[in-house]
């Protein structure tokens, strides 16, 4: 056979893949900006909507933080450029009162521009305020934008089925078994966090991937963690936020995670109320169901906030706690009386006064009446 | 839907009249209605269907012109056998309508505008384009839904196709074509499977075009054949029933039929 060089189609193809991939960018931006051209055209009520899901993934994501209102820009771009001063005034008031209630929305592009939250922003610099807690958007580039749209249309994704999501994704994208992935991510999280190098791993959520390869590569982690970490980043998800909010609700109780799916509780108020187990509670897994459901019941119906909650489980667990310290304090009584009266000896009782005997006498004969009724009431109740 | 497929190579003799005349007739024996159209000036497509050279007011050139009315000058083919394929036949007046579309105001959409405007009610129609990249593929571009590229397994063949990927990627943004036309795909043609570099690249080509996303379709063996069979003015399928290049033909054949 002779050893021919095989021709090099690498470099015959290489200019129509720059072709390809210029025209499939091109493409992307048109579709973006269709796509933002219809959430904007949406109407308010439905913006509004994927405005709080993507608060809340930018929250879970990259943290709240306080910025300077002096660093924050307005956005020019902006599509609701009239802003009353009653309606600016009324938000101030709010702000007053309650503090600011949901983060603002800050795109990074050289300075800080809102992209959510412009009648939040001129309220609070109106009110003198320093600060405003905000999230922030890191590069509006078009694969990030397309990561964020993506999730935008998601916003019906709770946090389960967004655990089960990541935990697929994972397992199909590496030869890693699904059941394997939470504890292998919880390992290299704690290790890391020990280690003080978890900021690190979220700093590298914004870079590119040959940036996040090497980041990671650096961290010296065992090959299958990296591939787990490796692919968070790659979604832009981050890894700490996944260990410490999302994979905890695959190992929810079936009650909870029904409730999580049908009735859309909560992810946080689903983790304050798996609480209520049988340890904590001092009872069977049995009887702990029953309290549970009876309060995930109770925060759905009253539509509790996850720090009300938290509350109404602590309490749960503490009343629990107090009426068995009642129950056994009030056996020891009963116990501790049956032994001073075998005490009282028949000699005690020739030497004590006439009276005395008389009122112990009174009382015996009461509390005999009483027992003889609880006695055949139980006894009923024992032998049905 | 109806399938518009532009049978596009920029190098000659790569298999596109043999390609467009033997998916005519696979389609057209699965019950789908098909019209051949021949953008080509030599006008294999009249060889291929053992026609007869038409005048020229009886070519694509007449469909171009700005008054066509809408009466296409189809001719049914090989009506011995079937009664479901219709030529449009090329001749040398293309040459002389490729100068004029440059000039044209609608230039490059004409042949679109023309299947927008008296619209025909074939399954599958089948543009079986020049061996350039010149204005009369572009014309092609902007009226199809698919576009298939016919390859030789030899460098200067793959090379070329590669350089179709650009012209492509370039005029389907330029023209602003919506929506785009797909690439179906590549199919191999006249492959000789005891020639090294055949073999060589029937294997690399796949990975490269599987990078971009494109499919290859199997390989259409090389036979002598195939240029009787033109000879005679017939598809392999009616000049040799039994022959096992026809089984070459049914991958992209099915692939189109599910698309229809």
């Amino acid at each position: 056979m002779s050893n021919r060089k095989a021709p090099d189609l690498t470099s015959y193809f290489s200019a129509a893949k720059q072709s390809q991939q210029l025209s499939e960018a091109e493409e992307e931006i048109q579709r973006l900006k269709v796509e933002i051209e219809e959430l904007r055209a949406a109407g308010s009520n439905e913006l509004e909507t994927q405005l709080a899901a993507l608060r809340e993934q930018l929250e879970s994501t990259a943290g709240i933080l306080s910025i300077p209102i002096e660093q924050i820009q307005p956005n020019p771009e902006q599509p609701r450029q009239t802003f009353l001063s009653e309606s600016v005034e009324s938000m101030s008031r709010s702000l007053e009162k309650d503090g600011q209630l949901e983060p603002i929305i800050l795109m990074r592009r050289g300075d800080l521009v809102i992209f959510d939250g412009e009648r939040r922003w001129r309220s609070a610099r109106a009110l003198g305020w320093q600060n405003l807690h905000a999230v922030i958007i890191s590069e509006p580039v078009a694969l990030h934008r397309k990561a964020l749209l993506t999730s935008l249309h998601r916003e019906d994704l709770n946090p389960l089925d967004k655990a089960e999501a990541i935990v697929r994704e994972l397992a199909n994208n590496t030869d890693i078994d699904a059941a394997d992935i939470p504890r292998i991510l919880n390992t290299a999280v704690r290790r890391l966090n020990t280690q003080k190098r978890m900021s690190q791993v979220v700093e590298l959520m914004t870079a590119t991937e040959d940036v996040q390869q090497q980041g990671l590569a650096d961290l010296g982690l065992e090959e299958r963690e990296q591939a787990v970490l490796g692919l968070l980043l790659d979604l832009q998800i981050n890894p700490a936020s996944v260990d410490a909010n999302i994979f905890p609700m695959l190992g929810l109780a079936p009650d909870l995670k029904a409730a999580i799916r049908e009735s859309g509780l909560k992810g946080v108020h689903g983790m304050a109320l798996a609480k209520l187990n049988g340890k904590n509670l001092g009872k069977t897994e049995d009887e702990a169901l029953t309290i549970r459901v009876q309060v995930t019941q109770k925060v759905m119906a009253e539509k509790l906030s996850a720090t009300k909650t938290r509350k109404l489980v602590n309490e749960t667990i503490a009343s629990q706690a107090k009426e068995d310290v009642k129950l056994s304090r009030n056996i020891k009584q009963v116990a501790k009386v049956t032994g001073n009266l075998q005490k009282l000896s028949s000699e005690t009782l020739a030497a004590a006064e006439i009276d005395q005997l008389t009122q112990l006498q009174e009382i015996l004969k009461q509390k005999l009446a009483e027992i003889e009724e609880i006695v055949k009431d139980t006894g009923e109740d024992r032998l049905v | 839907m109806q399938i518009r497929l532009a049978v596009i190579s920029n190098a000659g003799g790569s298999g596109k009249t043999t390609l467009s005349v033997h998916l005519a007739y696979e389609l057209a024996k699965r019950g789908f209605k098909v019209a051949l159209m021949d953008l080509d000036p030599q006008g294999s497509l009249t060889l291929f269907c053992g026609l007869t050279p038409p005048e020229p007011e009886q070519t694509l050139a007449a469909v171009l012109n700005d008054n066509f009315d809408g009466s296409w000058p189809l001719i049914p083919c090989w009506t011995n056998h079937i009664d479901n394929v219709a030529i449009c036949q090329g001749g040398m007046v293309l040459t002389q309508t490729a100068d004029e579309l440059v000039l044209h105001k609608r230039g490059a959409y004409l042949l679109n505008d023309s299947l927008t405007d008296h619209s025909l009610e074939h399954d599958l129609i089948i543009f079986d384009c020049p061996a350039t990249l010149g204005p009369l593929p572009l014309m092609a571009l902007a009226a199809c839904t698919h576009i298939v590229v016919p390859v030789q397994l030899e460098p200067k063949s793959v090379q070329g196709a590669a350089r179709l990927l650009e012209w492509y990627y370039y005029h389907i943004r330029h023209l602003r074509l919506k929506p785009q036309p797909e690439i179906l795909g590549f199919v191999p043609c006249q492959y000789d499977r005891k020639r090294a570099v055949h073999r060589q690249l029937n294997q690399s080509l796949p990975l490269q075009l599987e990078q971009m996303g494109i499919r290859t379709f199997p390989a259409i063996r090389n036979s002598t054949e195939f240029a009787n069979a033109s000879g005679q003015g017939l598809p392999l399928h009616l000049h040799r029933p039994s022959h096992s290049a026809l089984a070459d033909f049914k991958e992209i054949a099915s692939s189109l039929a599910s698309i229809i």
